[in-house]
C-alpha cells in the first residue's frame, strides 16, 4: 500500500511539527484529491519485520485501516492459547482473606525474602520424612515443629551453597554432618542441634538425589564461562560496567590540554602584537623627531636669512625630567644574576638579623641604665634590687609628667569645603582669613610652671589612663552661667564611668565623632534655659558631648593616640565663655579640677 | 477470518529449492515443514517442527504454524500431521502455494525480510547443520535475544503456570529453572510471585508468605484499581520473578540483564485477599532514547478487559508528570501494537474532538498527550487524518473517524469505561543518583 502517484505530486512539503494546521471535518474539505488520499501510506508499526507479517496482526491492521477510510468491518482480535480457566479449588486456603486496605495510600519497602519467611519450603517427602521423624522421637524429647524443620534445611542448604558451591562436579566428598555442624553458628538453638543431626541424613539422600544440585532448583546465573553466552537459561547478568565515565575522563583531559595550547598561542599572539605596536610607536616617533629636526633646519635657515635672534631654546630639546615612577617601577622584572657567585638574596635584609639587632639594642639600653643606676640620685639610696627604670632622666615630685599647653596663634587654613557651614573650619570664617585661632599644643617633656595649663598623662589601676590637668582654675563660681553650673552637677557621675572606647580609634565613626566634638553646633541655642544643643551621636558611655568630662574624654582620646599636636577648635561651650574670657584657654571650663577622663584600656 | 494458506516465497529468486519428498514418521526431523491440522482455524497450515519428544511411545512434535505467532506454536501428536503431501526438508522453499494479492503489495522491504526469514528458518534445519555461521547470521538478521541462537528458547518450556485462581499456559519461552520444564504444573505465589515445582513446597510457602500486595509504594488508588511504583534494584527478587512471569507472555522481552536500571509499576485490583497483580509496565530509570515503557503486560487472565488501555495511559500519565515526550521501546509485539494504536487513536481524537480552535499543531498535540510527535503524526496518517488541502496541510477529522468514535461512546455506556484519574497520582519524579541507575552489586 503505497502512496499514489498523485499522492506525492501535491505533498511535496514537508510536515512541520511547528505548522499550525487546520482542523477540519470531511465535508469542509474539496473531495478533488480525496480519492489520492484513499490510500493510507504505509507507516512503520516498530513491531519487527519477521513478525509483521503474520497473518492475523495484518488481519487485524487492515481491518482498523478499512475502518479508517470507512469501510464495516468488525473488530478482530489476535487469537492466544486458551490460557485462562478459573479451577483453583482450593484458593481460600491458600490465599486467607486478611488484606484490609488502609486509608492511605501504602508506602511499603520490606523485600519478598522479609515476607516469605524460612526460604526452605518442605516438599512431599519431606513431610514424609518429618512424619516419620516426629512419630519414631523419644517421648521425652521435643516434638519438631514444620518451621523448624525447614529452619534446618535451609541451614544445610545455605552452609553447602556457601561451602560447597562446587558439589554438583565432585559427588564423593558431600560435606560430613560434623563439618556442617561447626558451621552452624548460633542459628541453632541446643535441642534443634539435636534434631538436625537427624535431619542430616534426610538432606543428603535429597541432595545427592538432586545430584549434588541445590535441593530447590535456583535460576542460572552467568558462571563467567563462555558458554554462559549462548545459554537461553542464564539470566539477570550483570551489565559490563560502561566505560562512559573513563572516556569522559580522558576527553577532559585533552580539552583541558587544548584549552590550555589555546591560551599560550593566544598569549604569545598578544606579545607580538604588543612588540609590533611597540615598534610601529618607535617608528612614529622617529618620524617625528626627523620633522622636528627639518622644521628646526628650516626655522635656523629662515631665522639666518632674516637675521632673528633669540628664542633658541626652540631649536633645543630639553630632557623632560624623569619622574620617579618610571624609575622605581621597571617595565620588566628581572631576577639580577649576581657575578660575584653569591645567591641573590644576600644583600636582603633577613628577618633573624633584624631581631638580633633590636635586641642588641634593647641590651645595650639596658646596660646603659644598670650603669646609671649605680650613680646615687638625690641623696636617695636605692636599696631594691633589679630596679632598672631609669628615674633620673625624669624629674622627681609632683610636676613630673606635666605637658604645658602653650598657646600660640596661627593663621587659620583656609576652609576645606566653603560654604556649606558643616566643614571643621566654618566657624574661623566670619572674624577673617588671618584671625588669631587658640591652638592647644603639648609643648616639650621639661616640666611647665604652674601658671601655664598643663596635662598629665598617667596609666591608673587596671591600665586606665587618667589626665589630670592643671592652670585651669582661672574661672570663678560667679563667672559661670546657670547653665554650666547645671552641666557641672551632674559631672561627679561621670567618674563612675568608665566609657568603653573601641580600640580601632582610626575608624570612621571615631573619626566622625571627633570632628563634631570640634564643630560647631547645628543650630544657634534658641533658648538658653533649655539646653537644646543635643549631640547629633551619642557619645560611647551615654555621656553628653556637651559636657567638660566629655570633652575631657575627647582630648584624652586624641592623647592617647598620640595626637600630641593635634589642633583643637573651639568647642561650642567654649564658644559661650570664650565670649566672657577671650583669652583664656579652651580648656578653662572646669571648675573642679582635676576632671577625670578615664580610658579603658 | 480470512484464510491464507501459506507464506509466499514462490517467485523470489533467491530461494533455493530444498529437497521435497514424501515423509514418514520415521524420517520426521527437526526443521522439516509440514502441513499440520490447526485446530482453531480448522485447515492444514504449513508448519516447521522445532522439537521431538516421545510421550509413552508416542512423539509429539512441537510446531511452529507459519505466519502464526509463535504463541500459537504447540506440540501435536502425528494425527496432526498431514503426511500425504510433501514436506520440505533441509533447505528450500514450501511449494504449492497460491500467492495471495494482499501480501504482494507489501513493501519490498518486507519481502526482503520474509525471504531472510525462510532462509533463516531453512537454513536452522537439522541439528546437524547447525553451525556457528548460521547462528550469527541468524543473530544479524533478528536483533531479538528471544530469536537468539538457540532451538531451545524457540519452544515453550513450561506447560502450564497457576497464577492464583487461575491456570495459565504459558506464550514463550522462559528461562525458569530448568527443572521446571518437566512438571506439569508451576506454581507461583500471587504475591510475592515466586515460583514452585512441587504443589506440597508451594503450599508451606503460603503459610509463610505475608505479602499481600506488590513490595512498593502505592502511588494511584481509584474505586478499582491501585498502581505500585518498585524500583528494580531495591526489590530484585521480586522484580526477577516477575520478569521470569512476564516472559512467558512476551517474547521480545530479555532476561539478559539484571533488573536494577529498571523501574515497575504494577497495576493492581483490590479485594479482601490482597491486590492481584493485573498487568505491569516496565521503565528506565533513564532512558537514552527517550522510552517511557520498557516492557508493558497485561496478564493473559485479565487481557481483553481494557486494562491494557489503562497500563498504556498511566505510563503517558507519568510522562506528563515528568514533562517529556515517551514513546515504547520497540520492538512492539502484534498485541502491543494493535494495543497502543487504540490508545493513539481515542487520545489524538479525543483532543481533536475537545479543542475548542479550529487549529492546532502537532508539538501542540504532542505535548498535551505526551506522545512524540512522530507517534502523534504516525497516528494522524494511519487514520488517514492528515491531509493536503489548498496547498497546506490540515487535519481532518473523517466520518468514518467520528463514527467510530460514535459507536464506542454508546459502547461504553452501556459496559462502562475505565479512565484514569490524573489527580489521584501521588507521585513525584524519582530522582536517581548515577550509581542507582546502573548495577550496584
Amino acid at each position: 500500500m503505497t502512496r499514489s502517484g498523485a499522492g506525492n505530486r501535491f505533498r511535496t512539503r514537508k510536515l512541520s511539527t511547528k505548522q499550525s494546521l487546520a482542523v477540519l471535518r470531511e465535508n469542509q474539505i474539496d473531495s478533488v484529491d480525496d480519492d489520492a488520499q484513499r490510500n493510507i501510506p504505509q507507516i512503520e508499526t516498530g513491531v519487527e519485520r519477521g513478525e509483521e507479517i503474520e497473518h492475523h496482526l495484518q488481519a487485524a491492521i487492515s481491518a482498523s485501516q478499512a475502518a479508517a477510510v470507512g469501510a464495516k468491518v468488525t473488530q478482530i482480535f489476535i487469537p492466544t492459547p486458551n490460557t485462562t480457566e478459573i479451577t483453583v479449588t482450593n484458593y481460600e486456603t491458600l490465599y486467607p482473606k486478611r488484606f484490609s486496605q488502609p486509608a492511605s495510600y501504602i508506602r511499603f519497602s520490606s523485600t519478598v525474602e522479609d515476607c516469605g519467611g524460612t526460604g526452605y519450603c518442605m516438599s512431599a517427602e519431606d513431610e514424609k520424612f518429618f512424619e516419620k521423624m516426629n512419630a519414631t522421637k523419644r517421648p521425652g524429647g521435643q516434638q519438631c515443629r514444620a518451621e523448624e524443620f525447614e529452619r534446618i534445611m535451609d541451614l544445610f542448604e545455605s552452609i553447602a551453597l556457601e561451602k560447597q558451591p562446587y558439589m554438583s562436579i565432585d559427588m564423593s566428598t558431600v560435606m560430613p554432618y560434623d563439618e556442617m555442624a561447626a558451621h552452624f553458628g548460633d542459628a541453632l538453638s541446643g535441642e534443634l542441634v539435636k534434631i538436625a543431626a537427624v535431619v542430616y541424613s534426610h538432606w543428603k539422600e535429597q541432595r545427592v538425589a538432586r545430584g549434588g544440585n541445590p535441593i530447590i532448583p535456583i535460576l542460572k546465573f552467568e558462571q563467567g564461562q563462555d558458554k554462559d553466552d549462548g545459554d537461553p537459561y542464564v539470566c539477570f547478568r550483570r551489565r559490563e560496567v560502561r566505560q562512559v565515565r573513563k572516556t569522559r575522563r580522558t576527553d577532559a583531559q585533552s580539552t583541558e590540554k587544548l584549552k590550555k595550547l589555546r591560551q599560550e598561542f593566544d598569549s604569545a599572539r598578544n606579545l607580538v602584537k604588543d612588540v609590533l605596536a611597540r615598534e610601529r610607536m618607535r617608528k612614529s616617533i622617529f618620524q617625528i623627531e626627523y620633522g622636528i629636526f627639518e622644521s628646526r633646519r628650516q626655522i635656523i635657515g629662515v631665522k639666518r636669512k632674516s637675521g632673528i635672534r633669540g628664542d633658541d631654546e626652540d631649536l633645543v630639546n630639553y630632557k623632560p625630567k624623569k619622574r620617579p615612577v618610571d624609575q622605581s617601577a621597571p617595565s620588566t622584572i628581572r631576577i639580577s644574576t649576581r657575578h660575584d657567585g653569591k645567591p641573590p638574596e644576600t644583600e636582603l635584609l633577613q628577618l633573624v638579623a633584624v631581631k638580633a639587632e633590636k635586641e642588641k639594642q634593647r641590651l645595650d639600653k639596658f646596660h646603659a641604665l644598670k650603669s646609671s643606676r649605680r650613680v646615687p640620685k638625690h641623696g636617695f639610696v636605692d636599696l631594691t634590687d633589679k630596679v632598672l627604670s631609669d628615674s633620673t632622666a625624669v624629674p622627681k615630685g609632683p610636676d613630673a609628667n606635666f605637658c604645658g599647653v602653650q598657646t600660640y596663634y596661627l593663621p587659620s587654613p583656609p576652609p576645606s569645603c566653603e560654604g556649606n557651614g558643616t566643614g571643621l573650619f566654618d566657624l574661623l570664617e566670619e572674624p577673617s582669613d588671618l584671625a588669631p585661632i587658640p591652638v592647644l599644643q603639648v609643648s616639650s617633656k621639661s616640666p611647665p610652671s604652674r601658671d601655664v595649663p598643663a596635662f598629665r598623662r598617667r596609666r591608673g589601676r587596671g591600665g586606665r589612663i587618667i589626665v589630670d590637668r592643671r592652670g585651669h582654675g582661672i574661672l570663678r563660681d560667679n563667672d559661670l552661667d546657670d547653665i554650666i553650673l547645671d552641666r557641672m552637677k551632674h559631672s561627679e557621675e561621670d567618674e563612675d564611668y568608665s566609657p568603653v572606647f573601641m580600640r580601632s580609634l582610626n575608624s570612621d565613626s571615631h573619626i566622625q565623632y571627633r570632628a563634631r566634638m570640634l564643630s560647631p553646633p547645628p543650630d544657634p541655642p534658641v533658648n538658653p534655659t533649655q539646653h537644646t544643643r543635643r549631640p547629633v551621636v551619642p557619645s560611647p558611655g551615654g555621656m553628653q558631648p556637651g559636657t567638660p568630662a566629655a570633652f575631657l574624654t575627647a582630648a584624652a582620646t586624641q592623647q592617647a593616640m598620640g595626637f600630641g599636636g593635634y589642633k583643637l577648635s573651639q568647642h561650642p561651650v567654649q564658644q559661650q565663655s570664650q565670649q566672657q574670657q577671650p583669652n583664656t584657654s579652651i580648656l578653662t571650663l572646669a571648675n573642679r579640677p582635676p576632671v577625670h577622663a578615664q580610658v579603658q584600656r | 477470518m480470512p484464510t491464507r494458506d501459506t507464506s509466499t516465497e514462490a517467485g523470489t529468486p533467491d530461494v533455493q529449492t530444498g529437497e521435497k519428498s514424501i515423509a514418514t514418521i520415521a524420517t520426521l526431523r527437526v526443521g522439516v515443514k509440514l502441513h499440520v491440522y490447526h485446530e482453531n482455524s480448522k485447515e492444514y497450515r504449513l508448519a516447521e517442527i522445532l522439537s521431538i519428544q516421545t510421550r509413552k511411545g508416542t512423539p509429539h512434535y512441537y510446531v511452529h504454524y507459519e505466519e502464526f505467532n509463535k504463541r500459537l506454536d504447540e506440540w501435536v501428536p502425528p494425527a496432526r500431521l498431514d503426511l500425504t503431501k510433501e514436506t520440505v526438508g533441509d533447505v528450500g522453499t514450501p511449494e504449492d502455494e497460491e500467492v495471495d494479492e494482499e501480501s504482494a503489495e507489501i513493501d519490498p522491504k518486507a519481502a526482503a525480510a520474509r525471504a531472510a526469514s525462510a532462509k533463516q528458518s531453512g537454513a536452522s534445519g537439522t541439528p546437524e547443520t547447525f553451525s556457528k555461521e548460521h547462528e550469527i547470521e541468524k543473530l544479524r538478521t533478528s536483533g531479538s535475544m528471544t530469536q537468539s541462537a538457540h532451538e531451545i528458547s524457540r519452544v515453550r518450556n513450561l506447560s502450564k503456570l497457576q497464577i492464583g485462581k487461575y491456570e495459565v499456559e504459558p506464550w514463550y519461552f522462559s528461562p525458569y529453572p530448568v527443572e521446571y520444564t518437566e512438571e506439569e504444573m508451576v506454581f507461583i505465589c500471587e504475591f510475592c510471585l515466586s515460583y514452585f515445582g512441587e504443589e506440597k513446597r508451594f503450599q508451606h510457602h503460603r503459610t509463610k508468605c505475608t505479602l499481600l500486595h506488590p513490595p512498593g509504594n502505592e502511588i494511584y488508588r481509584d474505586s478499582a484499581i491501585s498502581f505500585f511504583e518498585i524500583d528494580g534494584r531495591r526489590q530484585r527478587t521480586w522484580c526477577r520473578n516477575l520478569c521470569l512471569l512476564s516472559k512467558c507472555f512476551l517474547d521480545h522481552k530479555t532476561l539478559y540483564y539484571d533488573v536494577d536500571p529498571f523501574l515497575f509499576y504494577i497495576m493492581a485490583t483490590r479485594d479482601e485477599y490482597g491486590c492481584h497483580m493485573i498487568g505491569y509496565f516496565s521503565k528506565e530509570k533513564e532512558s537514552a532514547e527517550g522510552y517511557n515503557v520498557a516492557c508493558i503486560l497485561t496478564l493473559p487472565q485479565y487481557q481483553r478487559h481494557g486494562y491494557g488501555k489503562l497500563l498504556i495511559a498511566f505510563s503517558y500519565e507519568l510522562s506528563k508528570r515528568e514533562g517529556k515526550l515517551g514513546s515504547p521501546e520497540k520492538p512492539l509485539s502484534d498485541l502491543g501494537l494493535l494495543g497502543y494504536r487504540a490508545y493513539w487513536q481515542d487520545t489524538i481524537v479525543d483532543l481533536l474532538l475537545n479543542n475548542k480552535g479550529l487549529e492546532t499543531t502537532i508539538d501542540e498535540l504532542a505535548s498535551m498527550s505526551a506522545m512524540t510527535t512522530q507517534d502523534v503524526i504516525h497516528t494522524l496518517q494511519n487514520l488517514n487524518m492528515l491531509r493536503y488541502f489548498k496547498g497546506q496541510h490540515v487535519i481532518c477529522l473523517t466520518d468514518a473517524i467520528l463514527s467510530q468514535k460514535q459507536k464506542q461512546v454508546e459502547k461504553q455506556k452501556i459496559k462502562g469505561k475505565r479512565t484514569l484519574d490524573p489527580e489521584l497520582i501521588q507521585w513525584k519524579p524519582p530522582v536517581f543518583t548515577a550509581a542507582n541507575r546502573t548495577w550496584n552489586w
